[in-house]
């Protein structure tokens, strides 16, 4: 089965450089027949930065996103960094409230040269599209695998508000999804906690203290990898690992612990690019 | 001369004219439902190195204080990570409020320059305003050229990543 074309992926400026994620996506969608259009001459979301330096004027960036991305012919838009996520649905929410600010943004991207934009476009995270199709890659893991204990972390912007699309204070897919795999899930507290973002550079021994708790809880429940999301998340709970000498917990993306349950080739999943290497696997 | 140490320099009309400005705005006018339970400073991950929590920069904003919040450190701790939100009883989206009292500190002059957030957001959305996409080396490197002493710590990574083609 493939994808229609209205499926568009906005990949969002750390996905180039996080560890594996790029080849890891490519490698589980070309095996489930998923395709990936990318949105064409996509911008930065702004992220955090847009609204702290202009307030609500902060969707200039990200609906300038989802007006690209309409023009280029989506249906629907996939993200898979939790911030552009979180932008993108924050923005498409408070376009449809607010008729003075949708105005506003529009005549200011047309006046530029830009498409209409489109508010009304679905944005949805590469972990909500690959978990609908969960039940295609159901196959038996080798015991040494399936005895995993993946720790499922979904950072603090996935599913709070602005996005809803899962339990802001427990949220499952995820770990519904790693147990789909074949592997087990782990439960622990601090799944939501927050990981620094983009604060890990002025601010780094602050938030460093906020990974240590979040890696210690994990370790606590005898994770032997972390899967996450997002890669300021990936970045942060790796570096900081690093940094404090705390025991090493592997932090993969969800999709590298994906190929491994499909099957793929280890070379295939940038797994070399981890700071931390999964030894066990 | 102890009075210097309090920094003041917004006259009392000036005040007042920022505080009708806020809470003409979205965030603002939700501040007038908090009911002061400090559910937000208990869910904040970094409440603890702020010089005022969340709630309190609410309660200081109701109360007309506004150079005090534009002053704070706090308005530039907050990580945007969505907690209070999340269980604030009022629904309050107390980071909207963070980022509305960012953007007045800016224009007033207001935010210290050890705060170090606005060096990285201006960094940030210059890049993106004159490339369209962020390059985060040249983000951090960009930062450095600001904040020197933040860097010895930052070379042992970029050293890391280097070393597995991430940068």
């Amino acid at each position: 089965m493939t994808m229609s074309d209205g499926f568009y992926f906005y990949p969002g400026c750390s996905y180039e450089t996080a560890a594996g994620y790029k080849e890891s996506v490519d490698a589980v969608c070309s095996r489930l027949d998923i395709r990936l259009e990318e949105v064409p001459g996509w911008n930065c979301c702004g992220s955090t930065a847009g609204f702290s330096l202009q307030g609500d004027y902060g969707v200039y960036h990200p609906a300038l996103v989802m007006a690209r991305a309409s023009r280029a012919g989506a249906k629907e838009l996939v993200t898979g960094c939790n911030g552009c996520f979180n932008t993108l649905r924050k923005t498409r929410k408070l376009l449809l409230q607010d008729q003075d600010l949708y105005a506003r943004t529009r005549d200011k991207i047309l006046q530029e040269g830009g498409p209409d934009s489109a508010p009304q476009l679905p944005v949805r995270h590469l972990l909500q599209v690959l978990s609908s199709r969960g039940q295609m890659h159901k196959s038996p893991l080798s015991p040494d695998m399936s005895g995993l204990r993946v720790a499922a972390y979904y950072g603090c912007l996935f599913s709070r508000p602005w996005t809803d699309v899962d339990d802001p204070e427990h949220p499952q897919m995820l770990d519904r999804y790693i147990e789909g795999l074949g592997f087990t899930p782990v439960n622990y507290s601090l799944k939501t906690a927050c990981c620094g973002a983009a604060h890990a550079l002025a601010y780094r021994e602050q938030t460093e203290m906020l990974v240590e708790r979040i890696i210690r809880s994990m370790q606590d429940k005898q994770a032997d990898l972390a899967a996450v999301i997002c890669p300021l998340c990936q970045l942060n709970l790796e570096s900081a690992q690093l940094s404090l000498g705390l025991p090493r917990l592997p932090v993969l993306f969800f999709t590298q612990v994906a190929g491994l349950a499909l099957g793929v080739p280890k070379k295939e999943l940038g797994l070399d690019k981890l700071l931390i290497e999964p030894g066990k696997i | 001369m102890r009075f210097l140490h309090s920094h003041k320099t917004l006259e009392p009309e000036h005040q007042e004219t920022l505080s009708r400005s806020f809470f003409q705005g979205r965030a603002g006018k939700e501040v007038q439902h908090c009911i002061q339970c400090g559910t937000c400073s208990g869910s904040c991950p970094l409440a603890g190195e702020m010089d005022l929590g969340p709630r309190r920069v609410l309660d200081l904003l109701r109360d007309g204080f506004m150079e005090d919040v534009l002053r704070s450190r706090t308005i530039w701790l907050c990580v945007s990570c969505n907690a209070c939100l999340t269980r604030c009883p009022r629904g309050i989206p107390v980071p909207d409020v963070m980022y509305v009292l960012r953007v007045m500190a800016l224009e007033h002059g207001l935010a210290c320059r050890g705060y170090k957030m606005p060096d990285v957001y201006q960094g940030f959305l210059r890049q993106v305003e004159k490339r369209g996409r962020v390059n985060e080396s040249r983000l951090v490197a960009g930062y450095g050229l600001l904040h020197p002493s933040d860097m010895p710590g930052r070379l042992s990574l970029a050293l890391r990543l280097l070393r597995r083609r991430r940068i």
